[in-house]
């Protein structure tokens, strides 16, 4: 029974008990008979304001369910140097089936996924052909269905395995996730002799052609603490070097690292081979492959600044950050009317050299940026030419950066370069307008931030105003404008471009009419550091240097490897001449699989110049896609990627027992791990019940009628003696 | 004649407006003396802009760690010569969010001492903006030594401590602290006289003082430009010449 008086009604009760008390000692004998009437009716209505309620609870003891998954893939079936089937069924057989006394058992068969069985057929089967070990897979289904089915009981997951492992997440990681306590029991032998394992192999993703890639293996060894072992590397099948490493004790990992120059663009496939150890049996993990793709060596980039400022200085770290870029850059620290009251001893600044920059080493470079560059005052217009022939004929990139000496104020209207530029320049008198705004994004990949154009609008919502454009005439017909002025005008009557780009002859050429760009670094300082001024501009120097992920075809898998039968989705992204999303394309994806059959499948448009396939992923093995793009029956691009599938492989090769995964799955979610071998397999502390609460019902008693007509029959009984005895 | 000079002051107008010009954003703080050495800067922007292309602007920006345009300018100044009151809470988050978005901070000592009360405030300060990160001398083959200048040593109105010490990040520095009244060199009265002489080392020390600030605001403008390859073996072989640290060693 459940009170829920508060201080009020306790109060109450407690003047009532002092009257009664009161009258009592304050009266005569004869008002016995009254005082025991009053007292009753006052602690009838006291009883009333706790406001008493009747609870009833009914409940029963509900077994704890217990999900067994018996490991049935094809490493299981495997005979020598012990018969891990037979000591699987002794395992369930001899105790297993005894944990069905306490516990609600169900049984699972299970591989890539888990599949309910019976104890029965599990222990018939002969059946041990599943081409993977999805521990983490199989987990996570079964612990679905037990949510399903056995809400409200206590559960535990119990496995029989090898513990061989080849699934794509981690079997430890997924027990923990599954807040269920899972107890793992080994089947199989243990190593005894050594054996060494290449743990993993790494290599850059992105690798340059005649710049050293560096390759690091890991290896772990058993039973081989302090041997030798030889480790080659090799690249595309051929060998590209071999060290030798002595291997820490067991669980321990000991890197090697290799350099390797690729000379071709590309895929490269290293593997790593471990030689086998004497009296080593297990050789199936003596080796692992990983890939790289491989583009021409770095960019260059020959960067001119005007003047010292910060637009340099913002830029100049995004393109130190990338690996990818080498810059050479030349600030015009000091003007041609500067007054110079120190000897050049002490100066550390070097002669500018103009004619050997622009006649003879121009062409080494990939990019050229002018930044506020005053051109006029160190070289003739006609010097300007080269970067016009690096442009056009050499597939290089020009990007011009707007400033007060920069486009038509410094006198570019009349050079070679006029041409290249997507904007029309105005003469010297050009407007430069230093007024704040916030430039206006068009719609296009390059100004892409983001995973959608709606998450793009915030950012750009989000971005710094600029303070400083260049009002070019115009923007030239063909050239994509990337973001432009919300309120200036060029004088052909739209709103002035910011950012222009395009492609010439066969390379490509940006205008960026502000030099105030790095605003979108610092920001506003509402919110902390977004990196997307970093990202941008990044964006803009990759598609400046044509580095293949902004080619106009671009094929992609949405993983690099995958789980048998797991489909792979194979996306193409599609640009057109301009760099604007291509949505009216023909796809075509080649496939290739491990078994060497080739297919050919359409791909369908998903958004935004993204076409897509499923690709099912059945054989395990590397399959090799080609997407083709037509348009109008002319050929836009093309691409080719690959994808692992993972799965049996490894199956036919995983021996022994590995104690080290199963224990870390028992500990990580809870549970314990037991040797199947061992006397105390099956021992589990599963705890073996829970109690249910079916029903509780709940009546409240201070409401009650007959309370209240108990309460008032007292008091009119004890009117009643008073009237009786004259005492009214 | 005429329409150059027009030219001239139109381009000086410009000037004025131009985000890429160099202000003297000065850091005004509670507590202590943020105001010290205000008669130098319209003489260090004088200086720079006759020998160099930096358009710096004479009249400096008075700003806070909490005022909204303190992201538009991406080099601030700091002085003073006492110790000064802890900064709050917000401050401290917004500073943060300054140098992760590339600001870069100078302070000046004036008192010239060595672990002066102002120091030990700055110090204080910026263990909690960097807390893994102390002010640690920056080392003499910095960038910062050869930005402009070739410099064999540190110094400012006083010689107390031969070093800067500095705070750096993301490859480049974000905090260049000077113990020695470096800007304290700059000041003149209104008659043009120096107000503060240089000890020990007199008017050579002061122009040893003048190119360690010119090349000061010339990293905060061009970052590490000067360790470009291209500009490392020239200035190496000046350097090998006077007997000095290669720049670019030791980084």
């Amino acid at each position: 029974m459940n009170f829920e008086a508060d201080f009020i009604a306790l109060a109450g009760a407690l003047l009532a008990a002092l009257s009664a008390v009161y009258i009592y000692y304050s009266s005569d004998r004869k008002r016995a008979v009254l005082v025991p009437l009053r007292l009753f009716a006052l602690l009838l209505l006291t009883f009333a304001l706790f406001k008493p309620t009747l609870e009833h609870t009914q409940s029963f003891k509900k077994r704890t369910a217990v999900a067994v998954l018996a490991d049935v893939s094809k490493s299981m079936g495997i005979k020598k140097p012990g018969d891990k089937a037979v000591l699987l069924k002794a395992a369930i057989k001899g105790k297993a089936a005894a944990l069905a006394k306490t516990f609600d058992v169900s049984w699972y068969a299970f591989s890539g996924t888990a599949q309910k069985t019976s104890l029965e057929d599990l222990l018939k089967s002969d059946n041990f052909s599943g081409s993977s070990t999805d521990i983490a897979a199989a987990l996570n289904s079964v612990r679905n269905e037990l949510e399903k089915e056995r809400a409200g009981a206590k559960k535990a997951i119990v496995i029989i395995s090898d513990g061989n492992n080849n699934g794509l997440l981690d079997p430890a990681e997924a027990a923990k996730a599954a807040g269920i306590p899972v107890y793992t029991i080994g089947v199989g032998p243990e190593k005894k002799g050594p054996d060494v394992a290449v743990k993993s192999i790494t290599a850059g993703e992105l690798g340059f052609t005649g710049m050293q890639s560096t390759v690091t293996v890991n290896l772990s060894g058993t039973n081989a603490a302090g041997k030798t072992v030889r480790v080659t590397l090799k690249a595309d099948g051929r060998e590209a070097g071999q060290k030798e490493v002595v291997l820490k004790e067991d669980g321990l990992e000991t890197a090697v690292k290799f350099n390797f120059t690729p000379k071709e663009t590309g895929v490269v496939r290293y593997r790593a081979e471990a030689a086998p150890l004497k009296g080593e049996e297990d050789l199936f993990n003596n080796s692992a492959v990983c890939e790289a793709r491989v583009i021409k060596e770095k960019v260059r980039i020959l960067y001119f600044s005007g003047h010292p400022n910060y637009e340099y200085r913002f830029l100049r770290q995004v393109l130190k950050t990338n690996p990818n870029y080498e810059m050479v850059s030349f600030i015009l620290l000091r003007g041609t009317t500067n007054v110079m009251a120190f000897s050049e001893d002490q100066l550390t600044l070097i002669p500018f050299p103009v004619t050997e920059l622009f006649t003879r080493d121009l062409p080494q470079f990939d990019i050229v940026v002018m930044e506020n560059f005053p051109y006029s005052q160190y070289m003739p217009a006609d010097m300007l030419q080269g970067i016009a022939r690096l442009v056009t004929e050499r597939g290089g990139s020009l990007l011009m950066i707007g400033g007060d000496q920069s486009f038509g104020r410094g006198l570019y209207a009349t050079t070679p370069l006029a041409d290249l530029l997507p904007v029309s320049l105005d003469g010297p008198s050009e407007v430069y307008d230093t007024r704040p705004y916030k430039m206006v994004p068009e719609i296009h990949p390059l100004n892409s931030l983001s995973y959608s154009t709606e998450s793009d609008a915030l950012l750009w919502g989000g971005m710094a105003e600029l303070n400083d454009i260049n009002v070019a005439a115009s923007s030239k017909p063909g050239a994509a404008v990337l973001g432009r002025h919300p309120f200036l005008k060029s004088k052909s009557g739209e709103f002035a471009p910011v950012l222009a780009a395009w492609q010439r002859g066969r390379g490509r050429v940006m205008a960026c009419l502000s030099s105030s760009t790095w605003k979108w670094a610092m920001g506003t300082g509402a919110e902390a550091s977004s990196g997307l001024y970093a990202k941008y501009w990044q964006g803009l120097f990759n598609w400046l240097s044509g580095v293949p992920d902004i080619k106009q075809v671009n094929i992609s898998t949405d993983k690099k490897a995958y789980a048998r039968n797991e489909p792979v989705r194979v996306a193409v992204s599609v640009f057109d001449e301009h760099y604007r999303y291509e949505n009216s394309a023909s796809v075509i994806l080649s496939v290739g699989d491990p078994d060497g059959k080739k297919y050919r499948l359409d791909c369908l448009l998903a958004g935004n110049g993204i076409y897509e396939c499923l690709v099912p992923g059945e054989i395990p093995g590397r399959y090799s896609f080609e997407a083709s793009v037509y348009k109008q029956g002319k050929e836009l691009g093309k691409d080719v990627c690959t994808a692992e599938i993972s799965g049996s492989l490894s199956e036919a090769g995983d021996v022994y027992l590995n104690e080290t995964l199963l224990s870390s799955i028992a500990g990580k979610s809870g549970g314990e791990y037991l040797n199947g071998s061992s006397e105390r397999a099956f021992l589990l502390k599963i705890e073996p019940e829970t109690e249910e609460v079916i029903s509780r019902t709940r009546r409240t008693l201070w409401d009650s009628p007959f309370l209240l007509l108990l309460a008032a029959l007292a008091l009119c009984a004890e009117w009643y003696v008073r009237r009786t005895s004259g005492m009214l | 004649m005429r329409k150059i000079i027009l030219a001239f002051i139109a381009l000086s107008f410009v000037s004025l407006l131009f985000s890429n010009n160099l202000y003297f954003a000065r850091l005004k703080y509670e507590g202590g003396n943020w105001d010290s050495q205000n008669l130098a800067w319209g003489e260090l922007a004088d200086f720079l802009v006759g020998i160099s292309n930096v358009r710096a602007v004479r009249e400096p920006v008075i700003l806070t760690a909490d005022s909204p345009e303190l992201f538009n300018y991406p080099v601030i100044f700091m002085t003073g010569d006492s110790a000064f009151a802890e900064w709050n809470h917000a401050q401290i988050e917004r500073l943060k969010r300054y140098f992760d978005a590339g600001g870069i901070i100078v302070i000046d000592d004036c008192t010239g001492l060595k672990d002066s009360g102002f120091s030990k405030s700055v110090k204080r300060e910026f263990a909690k903006i960097f807390p893994n990160d102390p002010l640690s001398r920056i080392k003499d083959s910095n960038a910062v030594f050869i930005s402009f200048f070739l410099l064999p040593g540190v110094c400012g109105a006083r010689q107390s401590v031969p070093y800067l010490e500095g705070v750096e990040k993301s490859g480049q520095l974000a905090v260049i602290f000077s113990a020695n009244d470096l800007f304290g060199v700059w000041e003149k009265d209104k008659l043009g006289n120096w107000l503060k002489e240089c000890r020990p080392g007199g008017e050579t020390q002061r122009l040893e003082a003048q190119k360690l600030s010119v090349n000061i605001i010339m990293y905060a403008m061009v970052g590490t430009y000067k360790l470009d390859a291209i500009h490392t073996d020239y200035i190496s072989q000046k350097m090998k010449a006077l007997n000095m640290k290669i720049p670019g060693q030791g980084r």
